[in-house]
């Protein structure tokens, strides 16, 4: 498999969306689901399994970690198992951005597109 | 947290396990702890649940059959080099998952197609699951195993030929004392029987079973303990039983403190030990037992008043472990040495039988090949009405093609490939299939206990079991079936779909036309099968039908309304022969005292009853050898009055009333066969001859009466000797009454006027003769039921067939229609050109349709009673049923051809 970021481009919105929420603190799958529902104003609605066939692919791609134990402070019960952005994905996050950035800029000067601020 | 608190988890769970092992051990908990956090967080009502559950469960499905697919593990999914991407970026199988997508909404597009389609599939494929079903759980299941080795059922072989006779108990227990081949045995018996629930008497299937029953199927107690054989002790004295899981469940309420509560088993209270598990049926997973009760207690349990130690009442077989490394040639060697030894040591009892075993199976061996026959009927049946259906499908379908031709040149022009378009097809007939096959398995369940009510009358099979087995096998063989299915009628239109030609179809011109033919000729070919297949069917249903109506109105020789039939068995509670007849002489009073009676009499065996007498006899002259003098006649025996009772009139001389004539010597009617073939010429009266047994007794016949059919309709005339029933009483025989009215209306009177001669003898499986006569019959009549009912759908599946091949032809030619009306061509013309295509096609299925069935049902001829296989009168009726159904089928396209206005059709040319 090609290492680069670029091999990783473009993100597919679910990818991008995942890698943003984690960008803040580690969390588990059902805040996940719950984070991407919310950071996207309900324009990306997860499924469990859906959710979790994303989770597995960046993993694969090393773009997120899990962390096998319990953050402190998460409250009793069961450890729950946290995802994490790794150095990769916030890399590729931010390649991505850039990338939208480009293209928004693109369609600014093409003014195709009002809502790009210049 | 705990998963079991959600009762969709554990569908979830189940989804789960679809997914690779890999995947599932790594997330499978995490994604149960999120789904029940899911649930939690959803509002508490029914139905926001049963949402989430579905939406989940669905995308849990096509998550698990990507994550299964070979695609790109790692990187994006989108701009990678990997091969199984397609030319648009996506995975072989987004692109897979797009083309369902799309059939889905083409079929959604055509609801009514839609609809049928997947009704005819599902009642197709229900159908063929549950014939599949009952093959697989009565003749596929593996051989028994118990703890201890392979089981084998253990019966008796008669000299005269029956394999699977019982045998008494102290026969049970020499096999099982001198056996050196099997590890344990264990004798059982089931029996019918009720109990008093609440004051109701409800029926019971009871296994009588020996204490080591439950050990040597290797089953533990789901509540309490099972049998011991401390519980089979002395007779009387075990008033102990176990139930099944199921009666636990339906009659108890799975009551926890089931265990030591009684219950009222044919007037006697027993005690409940413990509940078996629900996994274990009982001997035979055929059959569903309720109770299974100590063989001591047979008498409680059934009341006959027969003696267990009696080594002349057989009515136990026996189930074996066979110790390792024992062969079925040893089993059966050993066998033979036992029953070698007990045919020397009790020679009046074991009467020359011999052991016989056989692997054990899910039904008793007496039954198998009456049941595989009937299943194997059902199961060629449903296959044949499941293709009828199919190529109703296929044709649609490949309308469809013709319809959408344009479309496919498009996607074609536009790059897409003549696979991939295939694709799209066999897609779209896959959907229709599997959907079919998923409504087929609710089917399937519904079927199946209406099968087993029809393959399983009581009189036949009582107690079978009704359970439907859900497993791995059912459920493969309805994937199989579905995807067989979808792979039969999507072939041909995605064959058709990848050869459309492309700039021909852009045009809408002559290439179209010429592929448009050809389907049209498979379309016609298709009819022309499922006429075939429709033909034989309702040549099945009505030979089966006329067989029934032939039986019903063939006259066996005597009347045979109003009479009541009812066996009693005196000597199971401790009758002699000669007080057994005064018993019936009593009761043959107080029952002629009613005045709805007309007649009443007693005999040892029912006329067509199954049961056959038959006895040597001396006849002067006639004797066939000095060493063998005497030759074998029919015979019955029976009381004063039987002949007025059963209405068989005496042609000459008397029948049996008031005193014997001569002392010493025994009275005898014959019948005119008898008379004719003996005494040809003579006076049969006063002839005397004598029985061929121990102690010979002269015989003289006082009487003639007339023939009648005696074991069964189709038989040839034969001699027949009555007995008079006070010169050679029996303990056993059965009642027969001929009333006024309703002889069923009389049985309780019947039971009352028994009861207070003798309050312990039970009148059971009393009958009228009406009831009796059709039990021989029950095969056919099962098998008309099914054949009347797919036969039905397959003409109605036919009808559409038909409707639809003409539909598609008056489409195609509405130009030609026009032309020809236009250069002065009637209307008469018209319906002529397309009549003799409907008449052509179903000519052609009329043929072989009738060939074939004449062939095949010449194989079940023993099968029909009273007309033969090719019996005129039902083929004609079917090809009249045919062409009636065709033309009524073309009548709607037809009125559309005759209506078409020439002046449209051409300026749409």
């Amino acid at each position: 498999m090609d290492d680069t970021i670029e091999a990783r481009l473009p993100l597919s919105p679910v990818d991008f969306y995942i890698l943003l929420v984690l960008t803040n603190s580690p969390l588990h799958g059902y805040a996940i689901m719950k984070a991407v529902e919310r950071e996207s104003e309900g324009r990306v609605v997860l499924q469990l399994g859906s959710l979790y066939r994303v989770i597995s692919r960046l993993k694969d791609n090393q773009l997120i970690e899990s962390q096998p134990s319990a953050v402190p402070g998460s409250g009793p019960g069961k450890p729950k198992r946290y995802y994490e952005i790794s150095q990769l994905g916030r890399e590729t996050l931010q390649a991505e951005s850039a990338r939208l950035v480009e293209l928004a800029e693109l369609l600014r000067g093409r003014k195709l597109h009002k809502g790009v601020p210049s | 947290m705990n998963g079991s608190r959600l009762p969709s988890s554990k569908l979830v769970r189940w989804a789960l396990c679809l997914y690779p092992r890999k995947f599932r051990d790594i997330y499978a908990d995490e994604m149960m702890e999120v789904y029940d956090e899911l649930c939690l967080k959803t509002p508490r009502r029914a139905c926001s649940r049963a949402i989430l559950a579905a939406r989940t469960i669905l995308n849990l499905l096509k998550c698990s059959f990507l994550e299964r697919m070979p695609g790109p593990a790692v990187g994006p999914p989108r701009h990678s080099n990997s091969r199984s991407q397609q030319e648009d970026g996506s995975t072989l199988m987004d692109s897979i998952w797009q083309d369902i997508r799309f059939a889905f909404r083409m079929l959604r597009r055509s609801p009514l197609f839609t609809a049928v389609s997947i009704f005819t599939l599902a009642v197709g494929i229900g159908a063929t699951t549950a014939s599949f079903h009952l093959i697989q759980s009565y003749f596929l299941s593996p051989t028994l195993r118990g703890p201890g080795g392979e089981l084998v059922r253990v019966y008796t072989a008669t000299p005269t030929g029956s394999a699977f006779s019982p045998f008494s108990f102290p026969a049970f227990e020499d096999l099982r004392e001198r056996a050196q081949v099997f590890s344990q045995v264990a004798a059982h018996r089931r029996v019918s029987s009720t109990i008093n629930m609440g004051g109701t008497e409800e029926p019971v299937s009871v296994e009588l079973v020996t204490g080591d029953y439950f050990s040597l199927f290797g089953v533990g107690a789901e509540r309490g303990r099972l049998l011991w054989p401390e519980d089979n002790v002395s007779q009387g004295a075990h008033p102990v039983l176990v139930i099944s899981h199921s009666f636990w469940r339906a009659a108890l309420g799975r009551d926890l403190d089931v265990v030591g509560r009684t219950l009222d088993l044919s007037g006697t209270s027993f005690t409940i030990v413990g509940v078996a598990p629900a996994r274990f049926p009982g001997s035979h997973s055929g059959f569903a037992t309720d109770l299974w009760v100590p063989v001591m207690m047979h008498n409680q349990a059934r009341p006959t008043g027969s003696d267990l130690r009696s080594r002349g009442w057989g009515w136990l077989t026996a189930t074996a472990s066979v110790k390792p490394e024992t062969t079925m040639h040893q089993v059966q060697a050993d066998l033979d040495r036992i029953g070698a030894q007990l045919n020397r040591d009790y020679p009046g009892h074991f009467e020359n039988r011999s052991f016989v075993a056989y692997p054990a199976s899910p039904l008793p061996d007496e039954l198998r090949e009456g049941v595989w026959l009937i299943v194997m009927a059902l199961t060629a049946v449903v296959v044949l009405v499941l293709l009828v259906g199919c190529a109703n499908i296929a044709s649609v379908l490949m309308g469809r093609v013709v319809a959408r031709r344009r479309e496919i040149a498009v996607r074609m022009s536009l790059g897409s490939g003549r696979l991939r378009l295939m694709r799209l097809w066999v897609c779209e007939a896959l959907t229709l299939s599997f959907s079919g096959g998923l409504l087929g398995l609710v089917v399937a369940v519904a079927m199946h206990s209406s099968l087993l009510s029809m393959i399983s009358d009581p009189n036949l099979m009582p107690g079978v079991s009704q359970d439907f087995n859900w497993g791995g096998v059912v459920l493969g063989f309805t994937l199989v079936a579905s995807v067989l299915t979808g792979c039969l009628f999507g072939l041909v239109p995605s064959l058709q779909a990848g050869r459309v030609n492309v700039a021909a179809a852009l045009k809408d011109a002559v290439g179209s036309a010429t592929a448009s033919a050809r389907g049209s000729r498979l379309r016609a070919a298709f009819v022309v099968t499922q006429v075939t297949v429709s033909v034989v069917l309702l040549v099945g249903a009505g030979l089966l039908l006329r067989t029934l109506g032939e039986a019903d109105a063939f006259d066996p020789g005597f009347e045979t309304a109003n009479l009541l039939l009812a066996p009693v068995n005196l000597g199971a509670i401790g009758y002699d022969p000669s007080q057994s007849q005064r018993f019936a002489m009593q009761l043959m009073e107080r029952l002629s005292a009613h005045d709805d009676v007309r007649n009443a009499s007693y005999a040892m065996s029912v006329p067509l009853s199954g049961g056959r007498d038959s006895s040597g006899f001396v006849i002067p002259g006639h004797e066939p050898s000095p060493e063998k003098p005497w030759v074998i006649i029919s015979t019955n025996v029976v009381g004063p009055d039987y002949f007025a009772t059963i209405g068989i009139p005496i042609v000459r001389g008397r029948g049996f009333g008031g005193r014997i004539a001569a002392a010493g010597m025994g009275e005898v009617v014959i019948n005119e066969t008898m008379a004719a073939r003996y005494w040809s010429g003579e006076d049969p009266l006063g002839q005397q001859f004598r029985s061929a047994d121990a102690n010979p007794r002269t015989l003289q016949v006082v009487g003639v009466a007339r023939d009648i059919k005696y074991y069964s309709l189709g038989e040839p005339p034969r001699p027949f000797v009555y007995a008079r029933a006070d010169q050679a009483p029996a303990p056993f025989f059965t009642i027969h009454v001929r009333t006024e009215n309703d002889a069923v209306a009389f049985l309780p009177a019947l039971k009352a006027e028994v009861a207070a001669l003798e309050g312990s003898l039970q009148v059971r499986g009393a009958m009228t003769f009406e009831q009796l006569r059709r039990v021989p019959l029950l095969p056919q009549k099962m098998m008309a039921q099914l054949t009347v009912v797919f036969s039905s759908m397959a003409l109605l599946l036919t009808a559409v067939g038909i409707y639809g091949v003409v539909a598609q032809s008056v489409a195609g030619r509405v130009q030609e229609i026009g032309v020809r009306m236009a250069l002065g061509g009637g209307r008469g013309d018209i319906v002529r050109m397309i009549l003799t295509r409907v008449c052509l096609l179903v000519g052609v299925g009329l043929i072989l349709g009738l060939t074939g069935a004449a062939w095949a049902f010449q194989l079940i001829e023993g099968f029909l009673f009273g007309i033969s296989a090719t019996d005129p009168l039902t083929y004609a009726m079917v090809a009249l049923l045919l062409i009636v159904v065709a033309l009524a089928a073309s009548l709607n396209p037809l009125r559309r051809a005759t209506g078409v206005d020439p002046v449209t059709a051409l300026r749409y040319q």
